[in-house]
């Protein structure tokens, strides 16, 4: 029956009941969760989910579909009722019976092939488990029509009595309010049917034509050959006599059918009250997830149709960015004309918001991700006999549907893993101390423009030690090499393929594959994976997420000719090196190139060679380029601009995971949102790349993968930290040394070697040229001081400033230097760390607070007041131990200072 | 008999053609972007009205060291639909460039020749006939078997 059936109809029906077993999964466990009570908001909620489902399968003709769903019914009514309460063992089956409606659903032309003897048969035992089963009107509310209100409840499965009926409560509040009678017909099939030589089909027409109808005993299968007796339920304007002569029926057919009073705020299906006389009174609180549900008005879109219009509005981008760049260039166009600049102004926002917009539409909650984990979680509870408590918070949180749907994997694994091997078993919890049932908590929340979602559990937490045994064992790494790793870099071995804890392997998890595929899932949709981990009190997993991939936000590069663009989310800093620093800042170590930057080292990379290019015979060249037309040329410009002096390293610092690396570009130019467009089929596997996008002139750019870069490279990164740390732990060894604040002092407290790498420093003087630093990290304060306000006692000078007396150092009086202009009316007091806001530097101008490089020169200066000389902003600057000066002018020093000296 | 035509163009001095129903459009040739470390015959990127076209250079295909784009002055885009079912992304837009466009020629069915066993420039898999014209040997392209290869080539390719 069912090809004969029009197919977008079917489709609809499909997704419907896709839909709704989507909901019944959720409140199906609230159900069991507050048993022994019933809800009956939520019990009558499943129950109309599964009805649509079973009316409609049984008007498309899948038998199988409409058996299992009418069982499940049954057994809810019973449910309902109060006579079968719904412990595990009785939700057990109808969870069944929801997945396999789905399976059903999934593949309807096959439904029917499915063997569903066995869960009918549970259904069938809890749908008849004490009471006789009574075919016919088992599974309807029962409106008791007027005339029939004096037989008793027994009666009802007598042939011709009772009719039950399963109607909408607002379809019926509807028609009160509208004025119209409810009647309810009861007829004999052979009798008022076929002797009048009408079929059922023709008396329902006739109702039709005078009302609507509500409901009939009469489903549409059998509308062809109806049962002896039926009744329908159907409402009309129509006074009793007019509807007995339009229908051609006898009085006693018809009966008025009083509708129950509606509490208007609850849109169950009304059900007479004395049909649930057996049901206990009882209330109980609905799950939050279905009390605050609020319905806007909603239409289905095709998914297509939303790709197109975002495809659209990120041509609008496009265009805008276009326009703002001509207008931009062509001064005259903007200046002489007030008008078209608001034109453009208003265009630049319309776009922007109908960007916004459009983007919203492709945002779902990702509820819609969470929603199955209940399940998950119920059932995992159960096969590992172990008590776990599922917690969800910010399920409202949007996020791009292309994001969400390859959320669901990852997270779904790590929902396991929390369950198989981070919550301990119930008697292990009891020995510890800790609650018998072991809680994880899923949590999505906004955080600086990304998505983050936090999976932890209370369990025992990553064992970095066994970690370490198995990555030993299987030749990832040395004890040695083990040891030298931090804490969050043992936690990141779980990330490595093949090293699972899971003492035994179970077919929920443990054989070790598993993060290494979420980190890589993760790092696909442009998100980070972060592992948070205390050993026997638990673990948290968190992942950090873009809103959406359609629009993001780029650093646009250049590499010779051509422009790349960089995604944002995992640009850290761009670092600037001066062409004549290169080869003091940038070491080899084997085979890669570092940057130490502030004590770390920065593997390097050159994107023109990962990307090869500027090669010559290289076949993927721009053709108009002119610069390769000539192969001599070719071979000379990479070398020029190498070796120039005028031209620096622009490095950009980018993270993926837990690492980072430094990409080295020739030119680094805005950061623009851009539309990504996916790669074609041709050129996917280009691992260096993520997308293309459309430049706002016009041209097409590619986006780079930074994950696939560093692949692309071969990035060795454990092997620059290990041989980062080798050397440091070398270095501290034979030197003893201790680094403060960015100096490098020994034991003894010497300076040891000027530290090539950015310093915040404050930089102030007393007379002009003579600049002097230090570094800000070893500045509390500063305040501006008036000189009048300064009071000598004996040799010694005090200000007051905020209801504090803070004793004032001059320079001039400990140092060999130039004395401060004592004219000046005013100036500044730099309270140092160290002196614990007790005492200040007067100077008499402060120049700049700054980050430099700087190269110390030690060899001139004697005092040990001063660290050295350096040359900073084009003058020799002197460097102040502020720590050795405070000393000498007598002051006690915080101790945590004193220490390093 | 239906009459079909036939669009013209050159490689170099050969002549091929394509049917015209499999031409969505003919654009003179624009700035590219190339995309590195792809497959040698992935010559770049072009932004067509905000599609981003992927331009193929043929004669890459072909491995005919005889053959080779000579000024490529125009570029032949596809319609999706000549070429959906060679196992490419109904979402991808291709195109190739040629060196110059000829003609559109109408012919029957009957007109064409099977390929001739030793056509001296090209590999017997790239054509799919032969149609004599007073001008020359029109080597009509079996395009199906050249995106085929194409796409391995990308695929096995990393």
């Amino acid at each position: 029956m069912s090809e004969h059936q029009d197919d977008s109809l079917l489709q609809d029906f499909l997704s419907e009941s896709a839909e709704h077993l989507e909901s019944i999964e959720p409140d199906l466990l609230a159900l069991e969760k507050q048993a022994p009570q019933v809800s009956q908001e939520i019990v009558n909620r499943i129950f109309r989910a599964i009805h649509s489902i079973k009316g409609a399968s049984g008007f498309f003709g899948f038998e199988r579909l409409k058996q299992v769903s009418h069982l499940m019914e049954s057994v809810l009514m019973r449910v309902r009722d109060g006579v079968l309460i719904p412990h595990p063992h009785v939700v057990e089956p109808l969870l069944m019976g929801v997945d396999l409606l789905n399976v059903m659903v999934d593949d309807i032309h096959r439904s029917e092939n499915l063997d569903t003897s066995a869960l009918e048969d549970a259904l069938r035992h809890y749908s008849k488990a004490d009471t006789p089963f009574v075919v016919g009107s088992e599974d309807f509310a029962l409106p008791k029509p007027n005339h029939n209100t004096d037989e008793s409840r027994a009666s009802r499965n007598v042939v011709n009595t009772a009719p039950s009926f399963y109607v909408e409560s607002e379809r019926l509040a509807n028609a009160k309010r509208m004025g119209q009678f409810v009647y309810v017909a009861t007829l004999d099939t052979n009798l008022h049917l076929f002797d009048m030589h009408r079929s059922y089909d023709d008396f329902i027409n006739n109702i039709e034509s005078i009302g609507t109808v509500l409901a009939s005993t009469v489903s549409e299968l059998e509308s062809n050959a109806p049962p002896p007796s039926f009744n329908v339920l159907f409402s009309t304007v129509l006074e009793k006599d007019l509807v007995l002569h339009a229908l051609e029926l006898e009085e006693a057919q018809l009966a008025d059918y009083e509708v129950p009073i509606v509490d208007e705020s609850i849109h169950t299906p009304q059900t007479d009250a004395r049909f649930y006389n057996e049901t206990p009174e009882v209330k109980v609180e609905a799950p939050a997830t279905s009390t605050t549900e609020v319905s806007y008005d909603t239409l289905r879109v095709r998914v297509d149709l939303l790709n197109t219009l975002m495809d659209f509005a990120g041509e609008l981008v496009l265009a805008r960015n276009q326009l703002m760049r001509a207008v931009q260039s062509d001064k005259q166009l903007s200046t002489k004309n007030e008008a078209f600049a608001q034109v453009l102004d208003s265009i630049n926002t319309v776009t922007n918001q109908l960007q916004d917009h459009i983007m919203q539409t492709r945002m779902q909650p990702i509820e819609n991700v969470f929603r199955r984990f209940p399940r998950i979680v119920r059932d995992l509870s159960k096969q590992l006999n172990k008590k776990i408590q599922l917690q969800m918070i910010g399920q409202d949180v949007e996020l791009d549907k292309s994001i969400l749907e390859g959320l669901s994997d990852p997270l779904t694994h790590m929902i396991r893993n929390a369950c198989d091997h981070g919550i301990e078993a119930t008697e292990k919890r009891k020995a510890l101390g800790k609650p018998v049932s072991g809680t994880i908590t899923l949590h999505a929340f906004h955080e600086a423009g990304q998505i983050h979602l936090r999976i932890e559990d209370d369990g025992k937490g990553i064992d970095t030690q066994a970690l370490g045994r198995k990555a030993i064992a299987n030749g990832v790494m040395s004890q040695a090499e083990f040891d030298d790793l931090s804490h969050q870099e043992k936690l990141n071995l779980i990330f490595h393929a093949g090293l699972s804890t899971a003492e035994a392997v179970t077919d929920l998890s443990g054989r070790g594959v598993g993060m290494d595929v979420v980190r890589a899932n993760i790092e696909a949709l442009g998100g980070h994976v972060y592992l948070e981990s205390s050993l026997g009190k638990g673990s948290a997993v968190v992942l950090q997420l873009p809103l959406t991939l359609a629009i993001i936000p780029c650093l646009v590069v250049g590499v010779g000719e051509e422009r790349f663009a960089v995604p944002r989310v995992n640009l850290l800093e761009l670092v600037r090196v001066k062409a004549n620093e290169v080869h003091q800042r940038i070491e080899r170590i084997g085979e890669a190139s570092v940057l130490r930057l502030r004590g770390n080292w920065l593997p390097l990379v050159k994107l023109a060679d990962v990307l090869n290019l500027q090669q010559p015979n290289d076949t993927r060249r721009h053709i108009e380029d002119a610069r390769f037309s000539d192969p001599v040329k070719v071979e000379q410009i990479p070398e020029i601009r190498r070796q120039s002096p005028e031209s620096d390293y622009t490095l950009l610092v980018l993270s993926v995971g837990m690492n980072q690396y430094g990409l080295i570009v020739d030119e680094a130019y805005d950061i623009e949102d851009i539309v990504v467009k996916p790669l074609s089929t041709l050129i996917k596997n280009v691992r260096a790349f993520s997308g293309t996008t459309i430049m706002g002139d016009g041209s097409v750019a590619m986006i780079c993968d930074v994950v696939g870069i560093a692949t692309q490279s071969e990035l060795d990164f454990s092997g620059v930290q290990t041989e980062q740390l080798r050397r440091q732990e070398l270095e501290k060894q034979r030197q003893g040394t201790t680094n403060v604040d960015g100096f490098e002092f020994d034991a003894a407290g010497n300076l040891l070697s000027p530290l090539l790498e950015k310093q915040s420093v404050l930089l102030f003087q007393n007379q002009p040229q003579e600049p002097f630093a230090i570094p800000l990290a070893e500045v509390l304060r500063l305040e501006y001081v008036q000189s009048k306000k300064i009071e000598s006692v004996g040799n010694r000078e005090f200000v007051r400033v905020h209801h504090e007396t803070i004793s004032i150092i001059r320079l001039e009086q400990y140092l060999n230097v130039r004395s401060s202009n004592q004219d000046d009316e005013n100036g500044y007091l730099i309270l140092p760390l160290a002196g614990k806001g007790k005492v200040g530097i007067w100077v008499t101008d402060i120049i700049d607070s700054l980050e430099v490089d700087y190269r110390l020169d030690t060899d001139l200066i004697e005092d040990p007041c001063l660290y050295g000389s350096a040359l900073i902003q084009d003058h020799v600057t002197l460097l102040l131990n502020v720590n050795a000066l405070l000393k000498r002018a007598g002051v006690e020093i915080l101790p945590s200072f004193a220490g390093s000296f | 008999m239906l009459e079909q035509k036939l669009i013209t163009f050159k490689f170099g001095d050969i002549i091929c053609g394509i049917p015209l129903l499999d031409v969505r459009e003919i654009i003179p040739q624009m700035e590219h972007t190339p995309v590195p470390l792809s497959v040698p015959y992935v010559q770049g990127l072009i932004n067509l009205r905000g599609q981003i076209v992927t331009l193929v250079d043929l004669t890459k295909i072909f491995k005919q060291d005889s053959l080779t784009l000579q000024h490529s002055k125009y570029n032949i885009l596809l319609r999706n639909e000549a070429y959906a079912q060679e196992g490419l992304s109904p979402t991808d837009r291709i195109g190739f460039s040629v060196d110059a466009i000829g003609d559109v020629l109408p012919y029957f069915e009957a007109d064409l020749d099977a390929p001739p066993a030793n056509l001296n420039e090209l590999d017997s898999r790239w054509i799919e006939a032969v149609l004599k014209q007073p001008e020359g040997i029109v080597t009509i392209l079996n395009m199906s078997n050249i995106l085929k290869e194409a796409l391995q080539a990308s695929l096995t390719t990393v």
